[in-house]
């Protein structure tokens, strides 16, 4: 899995974090993505912003890394979106109902409102 | 009876011996030595009493003649005072033993020792004779008194609780000792049933067995023969326990030799059988079927002595036929057989099993026995699951009763299904993913629903390394892929610790939590999840979906 994490200062939703993650996400990588959402928040920006769109496999290390994140984000009371999700990946999210718990975008650009 | 402070003082250093890590004889000599010492007496001994003969053994005589007495080993039941106390369990006190018709006075010519006054008495834990103490001759030539008598009989229940420990700690460490090599035989046991099956292509093979005691008489050699055949062998010896393990331990052992040199099942059992009638001792006989199955076409040669005909299943639910008995006796019951193999030719999809016995005979709580149409019915309810599923059945069916007989169990499918092994780490899951991927989708599985499958792979796997292996980077993890005409099936294999099933009750949704979704996720995807603990030696996890049609969320809304 690659990850690249980039600051843009002036996004519509205000300072933002975009965390790109690309290829499988499973037990053997999702610390690192884990540790990439953590420095981000702890960064205090008003919104965090996960592309997910090179992601080809998730499981549910992945998933509750982002339930992690999600919950840590709600109580930095800052913005977390999710962007990008393939089909797969957005089964691994329906499949346990969690589709409705994040906020989805279907790409980067809506994110962040560009 | 009061004692004076100077007798108490003695029965209490005597009481101290009982404490202390000294032997047996050093202890009754110690408390022989203080009564002697207190009630002034010139000799005094203590006998055992040999339970085998009913002879009393002298263990202590002290006192002039003490070392003689002691040549004289025994005293035969009845025999003298000590023998009328010995049966009578009373104690006696003899003023001139030479006025006493019980009196023996064989030792006194022998040792030249002139017993006058005698007290005897017996030695006793519960009114259960151990043996018999006496003191002779008071020093001053006077007779022994009710008091003496009070105070000898204290030192004597010293010396009765000092031999019933002895016999305790000496029975205590004789239990010990069988079970500690009934353990070891276990283990031995454990350690030759094949664990580590070969894997090879187009076969699975599964080897299940519960032993009725601690060893078993069953005997399984699974082996890949050099032209790359399977070789199966379930053998199961008359008799249980110790002497048909130790039994089935040579046999195996000849069988592996004599494999080796033919694997052919005629000339095979031939061998075999001269082998086993020469040896066998008392009737014992081994039933056995032997087969050589051929990954590349199916087809099975096998030999059955005097066993259950295999079963076959499959290749749809439903479907069992026998592999017809071929009618020889069992092995070691008739020099100069002349055994032959048969050939059946297996269809893709379908399971030949091997089975002891024991399986049959299984009984129930209420006594009913499983028998061959019960057991049949379960194999071939779901062909893919035949033998963890027999398991599972049995264990429930004989639930709260001792198994009356070993069994053993070996399955080996035939179609399309390949196996790899992967180290216990993270790093592996990727690619125990790329194998089967490539599987899934020559299954025609769609993308989607292959990524489906993938996931609920991924969740096991990490399962394992996280909760079996406990992320021991040292262990490994066989995923097994079949692919039949209508399912897809996926089976985990880990060598790990026993795990408990209800971790694959799938939680509640409401229950989700971080790091709590993986089985969700399995049960989910799967049609079918079945976690079998039936193993000796870890675990495996079935899940099979059931044709090729896609099955994601959006299906299900």
């Amino acid at each position: 899995m690659q990850i690249r994490t980039e600051v843009l200062e002036s996004g519509l939703l205000g300072r933002t974090v975009v965390i790109t993650a690309e290829g499988e996400v499973d037990m053997h990588e999702s610390p690192r993505l884990r540790k990439a959402l953590a420095d981000s928040i702890g960064y205090r920006p008003a919104a965090v912003v996960v592309d997910l769109a090179g992601v080809t496999f998730i499981d549910s290390s992945g998933v509750a890394t982002l339930v992690e994140a999600m919950k840590l984000a709600k109580a930095a009371g800052l913005e977390l979106v999710l962007s990008g999700m393939n089909d797969k990946v957005r089964d691994v999210f329906a499949l346990a109902r969690l589709d409705k718990f994040f906020r989805l975008a279907a790409t980067r650009q809506e994110a962040l409102g560009v | 009876m009061p004692f004076k402070t100077k007798d108490l003082e003695g029965l209490l250093e005597a009481y101290a011996l009982l404490t202390s890590a000294l032997d047996l004889k050093t202890v009754l000599t110690e408390v022989l030595r203080k009564a002697g010492a207190q009630l002034k007496a010139e000799a005094s001994s203590i006998m055992l009493l040999d339970e085998a003969s009913g002879e009393l053994v002298y263990e202590v005589a002290l006192g002039e003649a003490g070392l003689r007495i002691m040549e004289q080993q025994r005293l035969k039941a009845g025999v003298g005072l000590a023998g009328w106390v010995a049966g009578n369990l009373k104690p006696l006190s003899v003023e001139d033993a030479y006025k006493d018709a019980r009196f023996f006075p064989g030792f006194d010519k022998k040792t030249g020792f002139l017993t006058k006054s005698v007290l005897c008495m017996p030695l006793l834990a519960k009114d259960r004779l151990l043996g018999v103490a006496e003191i002779i001759n008071k020093k001053d030539g006077a007779s022994f008194t009710p008091g003496d008598q009070a105070l000898f009989a204290k030192y004597c229940e010293v010396a009765a609780i000092a031999i019933d420990n002895a016999l305790l700690h000496g029975k205590a460490l004789e239990q010990d000792r069988l079970q500690h090599d009934m353990r070891i035989a276990e283990q031995i046991q454990s350690a030759s049933l094949p664990s580590d099956i070969p894997s090879i292509r187009n076969l699975r093979v599964e080897c299940r067995s519960i032993a009725c005691r601690y060893v078993a008489g069953d005997v399984v050699d699974i082996t890949r023969l050099p032209d790359g055949r399977l070789a199966v062998l379930v053998a199961d010896v008359s008799g249980k326990g110790v002497p048909a393990a130790l039994f089935g331990a040579k046999f195996s052992a000849d069988f592996e030799y004599l494999a080796q040199a033919d694997p052919e099942g005629g000339a095979l059992f031939n061998r075999l059988n001269a082998i086993v009638t020469r040896r066998s001792k008392q009737g014992i006989f081994i039933t056995a079927v032997y087969a050589v199955i051929d990954p590349a076409s199916g087809v099975v040669e096998y030999v059955n002595a005097g066993h259950l005909p295999p079963v076959i299943v499959g290749p749809l639910a439903g479907g069992c036929r026998l592999a017809g008995a071929s009618g020889y006796p069992p092995l070691g019951v008739m020099e100069d057989l002349n055994y032959k193999s048969t050939r059946l030719t297996l269809a893709q999809g379908e399971r030949i099993v091997f089975m002891t016995d024991g399986v049959w005979d299984a009984r129930s709580l209420s006594g009913a026995r499983l028998g061959p149409e019960k057991a049949q019915g379960i194999l071939a309810d779901c062909p893919e699951l035949a033998v963890p599923r027999l398991m599972k059945a049995i264990t429930k069916f004989t639930a709260g009763v001792p198994l009356a007989d070993d069994i053993t169990v070996v399955g080996v499918g035939y179609g399309d299904y390949e196996e790899r092994t992967f180290p216990s780490q993270t790093k592996s899951l990727a690619q125990a993913r790329q194998f089967v991927e490539k599987l899934a989708l020559a299954h025609g599985f769609d993308d989607r629903h292959t990524g489906a499958i993938l996931l609920a792979l991924t969740e096991a796997a990490s399962n394992i390394i996280k909760h079996t292996y406990r992320m021991n980077p040292d262990e490994r993890i066989r995923i097994g892929v079949g692919r039949g005409p209508d399912q897809f099936s996926i089976h985990i294999r880990d060598w790990g610790d026993r795990q408990d099933p209800g971790r694959f009750v799938s939680r509640d949704l409401a229950d989700i939590r971080p790091g709590g979704l993986g089985v969700r996720y399995i049960r989910e995807v799967m049609d079918v999840v079945e976690f079998d603990d039936k193993l000796w030696d870890g675990n495996e996890l079935h899940m099979l979906v059931r044709g090729k049609r896609n099955k994601t969320n959006a299906d299900k809304n």
